[in-house]
């Protein structure tokens, strides 16, 4: 049981990191902070309490994830708190149901081979969620997709990509002519005619990146990929002409400084707060990280790495690289077509997350405002999250 | 006084912990990687788990490479049919091509019927879908009957 021992270092790495995080947060006010420390052992007993639970009851599932997570819920809240310690004790009760989700999943979940038939329900609840913002949207941050129901406010799209994967795997799975691919192609372009009408650009390139590289797993066809790629050529280049706010998100890549004071001014302080925290950061509370606009959601990152340093900043990325080659490893291994292409469309949603995001916050990328997975707050991106890794790592025990 | 040397203190230790969060980001990346390349190097996913469950051969047909007493442990898939590329290969004219598996799954073991032509018989019913086992189930494929023994 060699392996076991390794595990449970890995979760003492993961409890010293969350104590060294909020140890100095504690440190940080001028009498000491033990609200930090109440946080720290929050967080520590749910992740435990999960590993425990997979590690105990589902020994075949993968034990990766859980531990990934559990990384950046630590980090993400560590750096909320920093920030605003009202936005970070939200975000625990997030983290708390998005876990609960995950367990529920993975305990409760019949087999999901027998979730592959339900082709036609997905495909309605995609469109609901995707059309819903068109309809009853109303506005927030440039973009027009969030909904409210009363006080409850939450962004239709998030939960759409969970259909949306749904849908593309059981729609084909069993494809064997071209004509198969038709309706799934149909249903991929309303969703993206959607979201430009959204004006939400982050999902819809999302959206383009799930439904490639499903159809690529699922024909092995490298046609198909290209002219994919050459459809979206055109669809930037018409909308670039088409709409001022691509173009003025293009102007703002290509030059941060050109509009300092207007469209520019989110990329360029991201930018200057990366570049002041240099290599290591300046240490956790010596940041300015109040400066970067929407610093606990999109611009999360950034606040990351000013106080951090991007060493730190590599540490996350190459973490979510090995999430990611965890889904995918779940996704080889398994037998049923369905769920394996499930799993490739779930990790794909979280990678390509990641990559448009962070992409954006350090200039690589035309900015489009999306979260962060786990790190970033937010309850709907947390629960969908949550949901995709849950039903993930119910794959993975049959892989 | 006392305050102010708490302060010094503390001062003193921001920096650190800064750096030190930063080498457990990475000491986590790297015991992640550490277990990961093991479970490559070993191949086979599934471990031996602590109790293995096996399959007494109750009863076979005659002339079969099945016999009588002998034990199949369950220790990965196992399937079972006519062909020849089955686990378990049953020269019985009652069993289909690839009729069922047995298979060990979190910490329970299942029977699952490939939708033969006659059918799997765990105790007597027809198996849908999987079905655990437990301790001394019959399973029926054809004429030929083993027992789960634990």
């Amino acid at each position: 049981m060699k392996g076991k021992r390794w595990e449970s270092r890995l979760l003492i790495a993961t409890y010293a990191l969350c104590f060294a995080m909020f140890g100095s947060l504690f440190l940080l006010k001028e009498p000491f902070d033990k609200g930090a420390i109440v946080m720290a052992v929050i967080i520590c007993l749910l992740f435990t309490y999960g590993y425990i639970i997979i590690r105990k009851f589902f020994p075949d599932g993968d034990k990766f994830i859980i531990m990934f997570t559990a990384v950046f819920a630590v980090i993400g809240i560590a750096t909320l708190y920093r920030i605003d310690t009202s936005v970070a004790i939200k975000q625990v009760v997030w983290y708390t149901l998005g876990m609960t989700g995950f367990i529920a999943l993975v305990v409760l979940l019949p087999d999901l081979k027998t979730f592959g038939k339900y082709r036609y329900f997905f495909m309605i609840m995609t469109l609901i969620f995707m059309s819903m913002a068109s309809l009853i949207g109303s506005e927030r941050g440039g973009a027009k997709n969030w909904v409210f129901f009363g006080p409850i406010g939450f962004q239709p799209s998030e939960f759409g990509k969970i259909f949306f994967c749904a849908y593309l795997a059981s729609a084909l799975r069993n494809h064997k002519k071209v004509t198969d691919l038709i309706e799934p192609a149909v249903i991929v372009l309303a969703c993206l005619l959607f979201m430009v009408n959204q004006t939400d650009l982050g999902s819809a390139l999302i959206f383009f990146g799930i439904a490639i590289t499903m159809l690529y797993i699922s024909t092995s066809n490298s046609k198909y990929v290209i002219g994919c790629f050459l459809l979206l050529a055109v669809g930037a280049i018409v909308s670039y002409k088409l709409f001022g706010h691509v173009r003025a998100r293009v102007n703002v890549w290509l030059d941060p400084w050109s509009d300092y004071n207007g469209v520019g001014y989110q990329v360029a302080q991201s930018l200057m707060a990366i570049a002041s925290g240099g290599f290591l950061g300046s240490g956790i509370g010596l940041g300015y990280p109040h400066l970067i606009p929407v610093q606990m959601s999109d611009f999360i990152f950034s606040a990351i790495v000013e106080e951090l340093g991007i060493i730190a900043g590599f540490g996350i990325i190459i973490l979510f690289f090995l999430l990611f080659y965890r889904c995918m490893r779940a996704a080889i291994f398994v037998e049923d077509r369905f769920s394996q292409l499930l799993a490739v469309g779930y990790s794909t949603m979280l990678a390509c997350q990641v990559l448009v995001i962070i992409g954006g916050v350090i200039g690589a990328i035309p900015l489009t405002g999306i979260t962060l997975p786990i790190i970033s707050y937010g309850g709907t991106s947390m629960l969908t999250s949550f949901f995709a890794l849950g039903i993930i790592q119910k794959i993975s025990e049959d892989a | 006084m006392a305050g102010d040397i708490n302060m010094d203190f503390a001062d003193l230790l921001k920096p650190i912990l800064g750096v030190l969060v930063i080498v457990i980001i990475y000491v986590i990346i790297f015991m992640a990687l550490r277990i990961m390349y093991k479970d490559v190097k070993s191949g086979d996913k599934k471990k031996a788990l602590k109790k293995a469950y096996g399959l007494e051969v109750v009863s076979a047909v005659e002339g079969s490479n099945l016999k009588r007493g002998s034990i199949i442990p369950i220790n990965r898939v196992i399937t079972l049919g006519r062909r020849e590329d089955n686990l378990v290969v049953l020269n019985d004219p009652y069993a289909s091509g690839y009729h069922a598996k047995i298979y060990p799954k979190n910490t329970e073991y299942f029977v699952e019927d490939l939708n033969s032509t006659n059918g799997t018989l765990l105790n007597d019913e027809f198996v849908e879908g999987k079905v655990p086992l437990e301790i001394g189930d019959e399973i029926r494929i054809g004429v030929t009957r083993f027992r789960v023994i634990g």
